[in-house]
């Protein structure tokens, strides 16, 4: 068994706007998207080692035809 | 090793082997450097979409073993069970943040749009994987989503080979045509964008790049399918073993952990 | 060309200064990751199981819904009976426009709803002579005498007080009445599915005649209701219970919700029509001027590419 699984059972919630019904874990669900996008467009990507400016043409040793 | 056959020996394992050859730039099917504009978190979406997508694989294939109504009989099958619908819901939220993040990249720049392609069609592929995996669970969602779906189907005619209602048919479905439909363009996909590399940003010009890749000539946003950027074939066709070694390479080699 | 005329001059990404990045530690780091969210998430909500409604349950918690149902097979007014192909000729079905898609589908899965969902499976019942003489009466009848007995029925039940068969009003009904309470016998007895199912053949796994009589009936209906599973309740994104469902299907079912699908005879057909078009256009982004164009102007990438930019 679960730990709370009586968590999602049980009486359901839903939200009404207008025409819209959304059910409040689909709504929890697509707010997270959106702040999730938008969290991984502002929060800083940890810096990595100084950029060699160096083309990545033909990139590493061969590992073309035997 | 023996050498390769001359060009246009005529054989069609020469033939093939070069062509996927080139498919790739040599290094770039897992190569350990990135374009340096790559940072910002929102790249990480594919990869996590990919791994959501190893899990949905494996949990069904759990699934698989014990037949399709173990998970109402057994507490460890409804756990694998759960495993599989999370994985699922993890595999949609992080896709679709991974659509959102390329849309807003326009990331079929750059003759990319095959990449953007076999992306949206595995997107719908997965819903209609999801769709089936409602069909097959046996339970009341089962009922109620089949006998509803049937219409929308009929309506377009094609309810009588896709019979919703017939669940043997959509458990086949379910765990072999539409993963191996799935999995093959995800393959495609992950292909394309080794071949291509990450989408630059907007307007912008690598440090010394070549004249060429700037020209006329090069493929307009309409033209998909117009010839090749000079500057990609500079670095796709170049054949490692070509006399003159390509430039950085020794370098870059050097620069590997 | 787009709007602005713009050609695509996306130079080679492989142009552009690198960085060294370890692409298999990242994809091992998403997969710990994912795999112990993923166990997280099972451990702690579990996944819905809402039991199906069997026959019995069916019969045993609507039995009027039964008889119901089952007279309305007999009448040829069940939903069944009057769908048009793939089950049977009785409805040209839902067309898009000039577009008969359902009728020029056919009728590729043949279902005579009195035939194959009420008096196939009463026939197999043995040593009951009322049922017997009933279904020789019924035999023996024209379709119009048939339908005739089994519409006055139907109505004299929406009539009667709590659709109770005991309560209808005297009537020419002919073996409908017979018929009818014998099947709700046969349904509680939990017997139906297989009867359904596997009477022509030993192993079944197509469940089409027994969804498609219990989706006449309108316990399904009602049950699915109330969670808040229903067409018009944004029903195709729900789940059972409080679990999320597919909020991906949110413009699919959007249409239903509004005018002039929401009351069109042919919603499936054009909802269908409209999320194949929008479809195919969201898989052709690249190649729709205008739309491939709108990146650029929202200017989303510049977080992305902040320190390009800077």
């Amino acid at each position: 068994m679960t730990l709370a699984s009586g968590l999602l059972f049980g009486r359901t919630h839903f939200l009404h706007w207008g025409v819209i019904q959304i059910s409040l874990a689909n709504f929890l669900v697509i707010v997270l998207m959106l702040v999730t996008f938008v969290l991984a467009l502002v929060l800083p990507f940890p810096h990595g080692p100084e950029v060699v400016p160096e083309p990545a043409a033909e990139g590493g040793p061969s590992d073309g035809p035997e | 090793m023996a050498p390769s056959s001359e060009p246009g020996s005529g054989s069609w394992t020469v033939a093939l082997r070069d062509r996927l050859g080139r498919t790739v730039p040599s290094g770039q099917l897992l190569p350990d450097r990135q374009p340096e504009y790559v940072r910002s978190w929102i790249y990480v979406f594919g990869v996590a979409s990919l791994a959501a997508f190893v899990y949905v694989i494996a949990s069904g294939l759990v699934l698989t073993l014990k037949g399709p109504t173990w998970w109402h009989q057994s507490s460890v099958g409804h756990f694998v069970n759960s495993t599989h619908l999370w994985s699922v819901e993890l595999f949609f939220f992080f896709m679709v943040i991974h659509l959102w993040g390329k849309f807003f990249m326009a990331a079929w720049r750059g003759r990319r749009a095959l990449t953007w392609v076999t992306g949206a069609v595995a997107f719908v592929g997965s819903i209609g994987a999801a769709f089936t995996g409602y069909l097959v669970q046996s339970n009341f969602d089962s009922q109620w989503i089949s006998t509803q779906a049937k219409d929308g189907l009929n309506s377009a005619g094609i309810g009588s080979e896709f019979n919703v209602l017939n669940t043997g048919q959509m458990l086949l479905w379910h765990v072999m045509t539409l993963p191996l439909l799935v999995g093959l363009l995800v393959v495609l996909h992950i292909i394309l964008v080794r071949r291509h590399g990450v989408v630059p940003p907007f307007d912008a010009i690598p440090p010394e790049a070549p004249t060429e890749a700037l020209e006329p000539s090069a493929a307009t946003e309409t033209s998909p399918t117009s010839t090749e950027n000079p500057a990609a074939e500079s670095t796709m066709t170049a054949m490692p073993d070509s006399a003159d070694p390509p430039p950085h390479a020794a370098e870059s080699a050097g620069e590997r952990p | 060309m787009n709007l602005s005329g713009r050609p695509d001059d996306t130079p080679d990404a492989h142009l552009f200064p690198t960085r060294p990045y370890d692409l298999v530690k990242e994809f091992v780091v998403a997969l710990v990751v994912v795999g112990l969210l993923t166990l997280l998430l099972a451990a702690v909500l579990s996944s819905p199981d809402k039991k199906a409604i069997s026959l019995s349950t069916w019969a045993k918690a609507a039995p009027t819904d039964v008889i119901a149902t089952a007279t309305a097979e007999l009448a040829g007014t069940s939903g069944t009976a009057g769908y048009g192909p793939p089950y049977n000729h009785a409805s040209p079905g839902q067309t898009l426009g000039p577009f008969a898609l359902q009728r020029w589908a056919g009728v590729r899965i043949p279902i005579h709803s009195a035939i194959d969902l009420v008096i196939g499976p009463l026939k197999s019942l043995r040593g009951d002579k009322s049922l017997t003489a009933a279904l020789k009466q019924w035999r023996k009848a024209s379709l119009s005498k048939q339908h005739s007995w089994a519409g006055r029925y139907g109505s004299a039940l929406a009539k009667a007080p709590n659709g109770n068969p005991a309560k209808v009003a005297k009537g020419d009904y002919g073996p409908v009445p017979v018929l009818t309470s014998r099947f709700l016998t046969l349904a509680k007895g939990g017997s139906l599915e297989g009867l359904l199912t596997t009477s022509s053949t030993f192993f079944g796994s197509d469940e089409t005649k027994p969804l498609l009589l219990l989706a006449d009936g309108s316990y399904l209906e009602a049950q699915a209701r109330l969670d808040h599973l229903g067409g018009d309740q944004w029903g195709m994104m729900n789940e059972t219970g409080n679990y999320p469902g597919q909020p991906w299907l949110w413009l699919y079912t959007f249409w239903y919700q509004v005018k002039p699908f929401s009351t069109s005879e042919n919603a499936d057909a054009w909802v269908w029509g409209l999320m194949a078009l929008l479809t195919l256009g969201f898989v052709l982004v690249p190649f729709i001027p205008g739309v491939r164009s709108l990146p650029r102007h929202l200017g989303v990438h510049r977080l992305i590419w902040r320190r390009q930019h800077e």
